[in-house]
Protein backbone atom coordinates (compact mmCIF):
# COMPACT_ATOMS: atom_id res chain seq x y z
CA UNK A 1 0.00 0.00 0.00
CA UNK A 2 3.11 2.38 0.65
CA UNK A 3 4.01 2.25 -3.42
CA UNK A 4 -0.01 3.02 -3.99
CA UNK A 5 -0.16 6.13 -1.46
CA UNK A 6 3.61 7.54 -2.98
CA UNK A 7 1.84 6.96 -6.75
CA UNK A 8 -0.93 8.72 -5.76
CA UNK A 9 1.06 11.77 -4.25
CA UNK A 10 2.36 12.32 -7.92
CA UNK A 11 -1.07 12.64 -9.28
CA UNK A 12 -3.21 15.57 -10.13
CA UNK A 13 -6.55 14.28 -9.25
CA UNK A 14 -8.48 14.19 -12.74
CA UNK A 15 -11.30 11.51 -12.85
CA UNK A 16 -8.56 9.10 -14.41
CA UNK A 17 -6.65 8.75 -11.49
CA UNK A 18 -9.39 7.38 -9.42
CA UNK A 19 -10.17 4.55 -12.07
CA UNK A 20 -6.50 3.51 -12.22
CA UNK A 21 -6.25 3.67 -8.46
CA UNK A 22 -8.99 1.23 -8.26
CA UNK A 23 -7.50 -0.98 -11.00
CA UNK A 24 -3.89 -0.40 -8.87
CA UNK A 25 -5.55 -1.06 -5.25
CA UNK A 26 -7.84 -4.23 -6.49
CA UNK A 27 -4.67 -5.64 -8.08
CA UNK A 28 -2.55 -5.11 -4.72
CA UNK A 29 -5.30 -7.43 -3.16
CA UNK A 30 -3.79 -10.23 -4.45
CA UNK A 31 -0.03 -9.37 -3.09
CA UNK A 32 -1.24 -7.57 0.11
CA UNK A 33 -4.25 -9.86 1.06
CA UNK A 34 -3.92 -9.36 4.58
CA UNK A 35 -4.89 -5.71 3.37
CA UNK A 36 -7.63 -7.03 1.17
CA UNK A 37 -10.64 -5.72 2.79
CA UNK A 38 -9.05 -2.01 3.05
CA UNK A 39 -8.12 -1.97 -0.33
CA UNK A 40 -11.52 -2.76 -1.95
CA UNK A 41 -12.69 -0.06 0.11
CA UNK A 42 -10.97 2.52 -1.02
CA UNK A 43 -11.57 1.12 -4.58
CA UNK A 44 -15.03 1.34 -3.81
CA UNK A 45 -14.56 4.97 -2.86
CA UNK A 46 -12.52 5.78 -5.79
CA UNK A 47 -15.04 4.63 -8.05
CA UNK A 48 -17.82 5.86 -6.65
CA UNK A 49 -15.92 9.47 -7.17
CA UNK A 50 -14.68 8.90 -10.35
CA UNK A 51 -18.38 7.53 -11.81
CA UNK A 52 -19.63 10.98 -10.42
CA UNK A 53 -17.65 12.87 -12.02
CA UNK A 54 -17.03 11.03 -15.44
CA UNK A 55 -19.99 13.28 -16.97
CA UNK A 56 -20.24 16.17 -14.89
CA UNK A 57 -17.59 19.22 -14.76
CA UNK A 58 -14.75 18.72 -11.48
CA UNK A 59 -13.97 22.61 -10.22
CA UNK A 60 -10.49 22.25 -9.36
CA UNK A 61 -11.27 22.44 -5.46
CA UNK A 62 -13.59 19.45 -5.33
CA UNK A 63 -10.65 17.75 -7.24
CA UNK A 64 -8.29 18.92 -4.49
CA UNK A 65 -9.76 17.83 -1.77
CA UNK A 66 -10.47 14.54 -3.12
CA UNK A 67 -6.64 13.70 -3.70
CA UNK A 68 -6.36 15.47 -0.40
CA UNK A 69 -8.68 13.01 1.28
CA UNK A 70 -8.08 9.73 -0.39
CA UNK A 71 -4.81 10.59 0.26
CA UNK A 72 -5.88 10.84 4.20
CA UNK A 73 -7.87 7.78 4.28
CA UNK A 74 -4.81 5.46 2.75
CA UNK A 75 -2.05 7.24 4.74
CA UNK A 76 -4.29 6.45 7.62
CA UNK A 77 -4.37 2.42 6.67
CA UNK A 78 -0.77 2.34 5.82
CA UNK A 79 -0.01 3.57 9.37
CA UNK A 80 -2.68 1.37 11.05
CA UNK A 81 -1.92 -1.57 8.69
CA UNK A 82 0.40 -3.50 11.23
CA UNK A 83 -1.80 -2.29 14.00
CA UNK A 84 -3.71 -4.57 16.70
CA UNK A 85 -7.37 -6.26 14.83
CA UNK A 86 -9.30 -3.74 17.25
CA UNK A 87 -7.19 -0.60 15.51
CA UNK A 88 -7.40 -1.83 12.13
CA UNK A 89 -11.10 -2.49 12.24
CA UNK A 90 -11.81 1.55 13.74
CA UNK A 91 -9.76 2.22 10.31
CA UNK A 92 -11.88 -0.07 8.09
CA UNK A 93 -15.11 1.09 9.58
CA UNK A 94 -13.66 4.77 9.33
CA UNK A 95 -13.03 4.58 5.60
CA UNK A 96 -16.31 2.15 5.12
CA UNK A 97 -18.46 5.49 5.44
CA UNK A 98 -16.27 7.85 3.91
CA UNK A 99 -16.73 9.52 0.79
CA UNK A 100 -14.08 11.78 -1.21
CA UNK A 101 -16.83 14.97 -1.81
CA UNK A 102 -17.35 17.03 1.15
CA UNK A 103 -20.94 15.90 2.39
CA UNK B 1 -13.17 14.72 -47.29
CA UNK B 2 -11.96 17.98 -48.43
CA UNK B 3 -10.22 20.32 -45.54
CA UNK B 4 -12.99 23.52 -46.59
CA UNK B 5 -15.90 20.75 -45.73
CA UNK B 6 -14.48 19.58 -42.47
CA UNK B 7 -13.71 23.49 -41.35
CA UNK B 8 -17.45 24.56 -42.73
CA UNK B 9 -18.41 21.15 -40.66
CA UNK B 10 -16.57 22.42 -37.49
CA UNK B 11 -17.52 25.90 -37.31
CA UNK B 12 -21.45 24.78 -37.69
CA UNK B 13 -20.85 22.61 -35.10
CA UNK B 14 -19.43 24.86 -32.85
CA UNK B 15 -22.13 27.47 -33.87
CA UNK B 16 -24.40 24.84 -32.50
CA UNK B 17 -22.40 24.42 -29.32
CA UNK B 18 -22.63 28.11 -28.72
CA UNK B 19 -26.64 28.40 -29.36
CA UNK B 20 -26.87 25.62 -27.11
CA UNK B 21 -24.82 27.17 -24.29
CA UNK B 22 -22.74 24.20 -24.67
CA UNK B 23 -19.45 25.81 -23.54
CA UNK B 24 -19.24 26.56 -20.15
CA UNK B 25 -16.49 29.48 -19.28
CA UNK B 26 -15.23 29.76 -15.66
CA UNK B 27 -12.18 32.22 -15.25
CA UNK B 28 -12.26 31.92 -11.05
CA UNK B 29 -13.21 27.81 -10.48
CA UNK B 30 -11.14 25.99 -13.53
CA UNK B 31 -12.30 22.31 -13.88
CA UNK B 32 -10.01 19.26 -13.81
CA UNK B 33 -10.16 17.22 -16.89
CA UNK B 34 -10.06 13.15 -17.05
CA UNK B 35 -6.21 13.22 -16.85
CA UNK B 36 -5.67 15.94 -14.36
CA UNK B 37 -5.36 18.82 -17.07
CA UNK B 38 -6.74 22.48 -15.55
CA UNK B 39 -8.99 23.91 -18.17
CA UNK B 40 -11.34 27.01 -17.83
CA UNK B 41 -13.99 25.84 -20.12
CA UNK B 42 -16.60 23.23 -19.96
CA UNK B 43 -18.25 21.96 -22.72
CA UNK B 44 -21.43 19.53 -22.55
CA UNK B 45 -22.90 18.12 -25.54
CA UNK B 46 -25.70 16.42 -24.19
CA UNK B 47 -27.42 20.26 -24.29
CA UNK B 48 -27.64 19.65 -28.02
CA UNK B 49 -29.70 16.68 -27.21
CA UNK B 50 -32.90 18.57 -25.93
CA UNK B 51 -33.44 20.87 -28.43
CA UNK B 52 -34.88 19.31 -31.59
CA UNK B 53 -33.81 21.88 -34.28
CA UNK B 54 -30.04 22.53 -32.54
CA UNK B 55 -30.05 18.38 -32.50
CA UNK B 56 -31.50 17.92 -36.18
CA UNK B 57 -28.45 20.32 -37.59
CA UNK B 58 -26.06 18.18 -35.11
CA UNK B 59 -27.13 15.14 -36.70
CA UNK B 60 -27.35 15.92 -40.33
CA UNK B 61 -23.73 17.09 -40.07
CA UNK B 62 -22.10 13.68 -38.38
CA UNK B 63 -24.73 12.29 -41.19
CA UNK B 64 -22.98 14.13 -43.57
CA UNK B 65 -19.48 13.53 -42.75
CA UNK B 66 -20.67 9.40 -42.54
CA UNK B 67 -21.46 9.42 -45.87
CA UNK B 68 -18.53 10.78 -46.83
CA UNK B 69 -16.29 8.78 -44.61
CA UNK B 70 -18.10 5.66 -46.33
CA UNK B 71 -16.81 6.30 -49.30
CA UNK B 72 -13.27 4.87 -47.62
CA UNK B 73 -14.41 2.65 -44.77
CA UNK B 74 -17.23 -0.03 -44.60
CA UNK B 75 -19.00 0.16 -41.34
CA UNK B 76 -21.81 -2.24 -40.46
CA UNK B 77 -22.46 -0.88 -37.04
CA UNK B 78 -22.81 2.79 -35.68
CA UNK B 79 -22.02 1.88 -31.37
CA UNK B 80 -23.31 4.41 -28.87
CA UNK B 81 -21.15 4.91 -25.99
CA UNK B 82 -22.98 5.11 -22.90
CA UNK B 83 -24.84 7.65 -22.18
CA UNK B 84 -24.15 10.78 -24.03
CA UNK B 85 -22.76 8.47 -27.71
CA UNK B 86 -26.11 6.44 -27.41
CA UNK B 87 -28.85 9.53 -29.37
CA UNK B 88 -26.53 10.70 -31.27
CA UNK B 89 -25.25 7.29 -32.64
CA UNK B 90 -29.58 6.02 -33.01
CA UNK B 91 -29.95 9.28 -34.91
CA UNK B 92 -27.33 9.04 -37.25
CA UNK B 93 -27.90 5.05 -37.80
CA UNK B 94 -31.68 6.14 -38.54
CA UNK B 95 -30.59 8.09 -41.23
CA UNK B 96 -27.93 5.95 -42.60
CA UNK B 97 -29.53 2.66 -42.42
CA UNK B 98 -26.48 1.01 -40.70
CA UNK B 99 -27.17 -1.34 -37.81
CA UNK B 100 -26.89 -0.08 -34.07
CA UNK B 101 -26.14 -1.19 -30.99
CA UNK B 102 -24.79 0.88 -28.09
CA UNK B 103 -22.16 -0.29 -25.42
CA UNK B 104 -22.08 0.35 -21.41
CA UNK B 105 -19.28 1.30 -19.86
CA UNK B 106 -19.12 -2.09 -18.51
CA UNK B 107 -20.03 -4.84 -18.31
CA UNK B 108 -23.74 -5.41 -16.67
CA UNK B 109 -22.64 -7.87 -13.83
CA UNK B 110 -25.72 -10.53 -14.10
CA UNK B 111 -27.18 -12.79 -16.52
CA UNK B 112 -25.33 -12.49 -19.77
CA UNK B 113 -22.61 -9.97 -18.47
CA UNK B 114 -23.24 -7.75 -21.68
CA UNK B 115 -21.15 -4.46 -22.03
CA UNK B 116 -23.11 -4.35 -25.79
CA UNK B 117 -26.42 -4.23 -26.19
CA UNK B 118 -28.79 -4.47 -29.53
CA UNK B 119 -27.56 -7.69 -30.78
CA UNK B 120 -24.67 -9.36 -31.68
CA UNK B 121 -21.34 -7.23 -32.60
CA UNK B 122 -19.34 -9.79 -33.40
CA UNK B 123 -17.57 -9.75 -37.17
CA UNK B 124 -18.72 -6.39 -37.54
CA UNK B 125 -17.04 -3.12 -38.76
CA UNK B 126 -18.43 -0.76 -36.09
CA UNK B 127 -17.67 2.91 -35.18
CA UNK B 128 -17.89 3.99 -32.00
CA UNK B 129 -19.98 7.18 -31.19
CA UNK B 130 -19.74 9.44 -28.58
CA UNK B 131 -20.09 13.30 -27.58
CA UNK B 132 -16.50 14.24 -26.63
CA UNK B 133 -13.34 12.91 -26.45
CA UNK B 134 -10.91 14.80 -23.57
CA UNK B 135 -7.76 11.90 -22.58
CA UNK B 136 -9.09 9.17 -24.45
CA UNK B 137 -8.97 6.82 -22.27
CA UNK B 138 -12.81 5.94 -21.50
CA UNK B 139 -13.10 5.52 -25.60
CA UNK B 140 -10.16 2.85 -24.82
CA UNK B 141 -11.84 1.40 -22.42
CA UNK B 142 -15.51 1.25 -24.96
CA UNK B 143 -13.40 -0.40 -27.68
CA UNK B 144 -11.30 -2.89 -25.95
CA UNK B 145 -15.43 -3.90 -24.80
CA UNK B 146 -16.09 -4.52 -28.45
CA UNK B 147 -13.00 -5.84 -29.22
CA UNK B 148 -13.62 -8.42 -26.53
CA UNK B 149 -17.06 -8.87 -28.03
CA UNK B 150 -15.57 -9.66 -31.55
CA UNK B 151 -16.42 -5.92 -33.37
CA UNK B 152 -13.69 -4.99 -35.70
CA UNK B 153 -12.72 -1.25 -34.47
CA UNK B 154 -10.24 1.23 -36.02
CA UNK B 155 -12.39 4.76 -35.66
CA UNK B 156 -14.02 6.39 -33.23
CA UNK B 157 -16.41 9.84 -33.82
CA UNK B 158 -17.43 12.45 -31.40
CA UNK B 159 -19.11 15.71 -32.15
CA UNK B 160 -16.17 17.32 -30.13
CA UNK B 161 -12.68 16.79 -28.96
CA UNK B 162 -11.47 18.94 -26.16
CA UNK B 163 -7.94 18.79 -28.24
CA UNK B 164 -5.75 21.23 -26.23
CA UNK B 165 -3.60 18.61 -24.83
CA UNK B 166 -1.95 15.68 -26.96
CA UNK B 167 -2.76 13.06 -24.91
CA UNK B 168 -5.50 11.60 -26.56
CA UNK B 169 -4.73 11.53 -30.22
CA UNK B 170 -0.79 9.70 -29.20
CA UNK B 171 -3.20 6.82 -27.14
CA UNK B 172 -6.10 6.52 -29.40
CA UNK B 173 -2.93 5.95 -31.91
CA UNK B 174 -1.07 3.18 -29.83
CA UNK B 175 -4.19 1.62 -29.45
CA UNK B 176 -4.62 1.33 -33.72
CA UNK B 177 -7.73 3.98 -33.77
CA UNK B 178 -7.95 7.15 -35.74
CA UNK B 179 -10.29 9.44 -33.69
CA UNK B 180 -12.85 11.85 -36.12
CA UNK B 181 -13.96 14.86 -34.52
CA UNK B 182 -16.54 17.25 -36.04
CA UNK B 183 -15.44 20.02 -34.30
CA UNK B 184 -12.34 21.51 -32.26
CA UNK B 185 -11.20 24.60 -30.16
CA UNK B 186 -9.63 26.06 -33.46
CA UNK B 187 -13.52 25.44 -35.03
CA UNK B 188 -15.06 27.51 -31.77
CA UNK B 189 -12.59 30.04 -32.15
CA UNK B 190 -13.64 30.81 -35.48
CA UNK B 191 -17.72 30.51 -35.03
CA UNK B 192 -20.00 33.34 -34.46
CA UNK B 193 -20.33 32.70 -30.82
CA UNK B 194 -24.27 34.24 -31.01
CA UNK B 195 -23.53 36.55 -28.08
CA UNK B 196 -22.75 33.86 -25.66
CA UNK B 197 -19.09 34.70 -24.86
CA UNK B 198 -18.10 37.36 -23.55
CA UNK B 199 -14.88 39.23 -24.50
CA UNK B 200 -13.14 38.47 -20.98
CA UNK B 201 -14.25 34.39 -21.63
CA UNK B 202 -13.33 34.36 -25.13
CA UNK B 203 -9.82 36.11 -23.95
CA UNK B 204 -9.10 33.48 -21.30
CA UNK B 205 -10.16 30.91 -23.57
CA UNK B 206 -7.37 32.02 -25.75
CA UNK B 207 -5.15 32.62 -23.28
CA UNK B 208 -5.37 28.99 -22.49
CA UNK B 209 -5.00 27.38 -26.26
CA UNK B 210 -2.05 29.73 -26.61
CA UNK B 211 -0.21 27.88 -24.04
CA UNK B 212 -2.56 24.68 -22.50
CA UNK B 213 0.22 23.13 -20.08
CA UNK B 214 1.55 26.37 -18.95
CA UNK B 215 -2.22 27.81 -18.13
CA UNK B 216 -3.01 24.32 -16.45
CA UNK B 217 0.04 24.28 -14.36
CA UNK B 218 -1.03 27.96 -12.80
CA UNK B 219 -4.65 26.78 -12.39
CA UNK B 220 -3.54 23.58 -10.15
CA UNK B 221 -3.70 20.85 -12.75
CA UNK B 222 -0.90 19.20 -14.41
CA UNK B 223 1.86 21.11 -15.67
CA UNK B 224 3.64 17.79 -17.68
Amino acid sequence: MRELLEWLKSQKGGVSTYWEFQLRALKLRTTEPDQAACLSLLADIAGRFADKYYEEPLPVDAAAGALDRLGKLLGKAVEHSDADAATRLRVLNEISISELEPS
Amino acid sequence: MTSTAAKERGQRIAEIMFKAGAIHVSRQQPYILAAGWASPVYVDIRLLIGEPELRQQAVALATNWMKEALQTSAFDALVGAETAGIPFAAWIAERTGLKFRYIRKRPLGIGRNAQVEGGSIEGLNALLVDDLTTDGRSKLNFVRGLRAAGAHVEHILTIFYHDAFPDAGVRLGQAGLTLHALATWSDVLAAQDDGQLSAADRQEIERFLSDPVAWSARHGGRSA
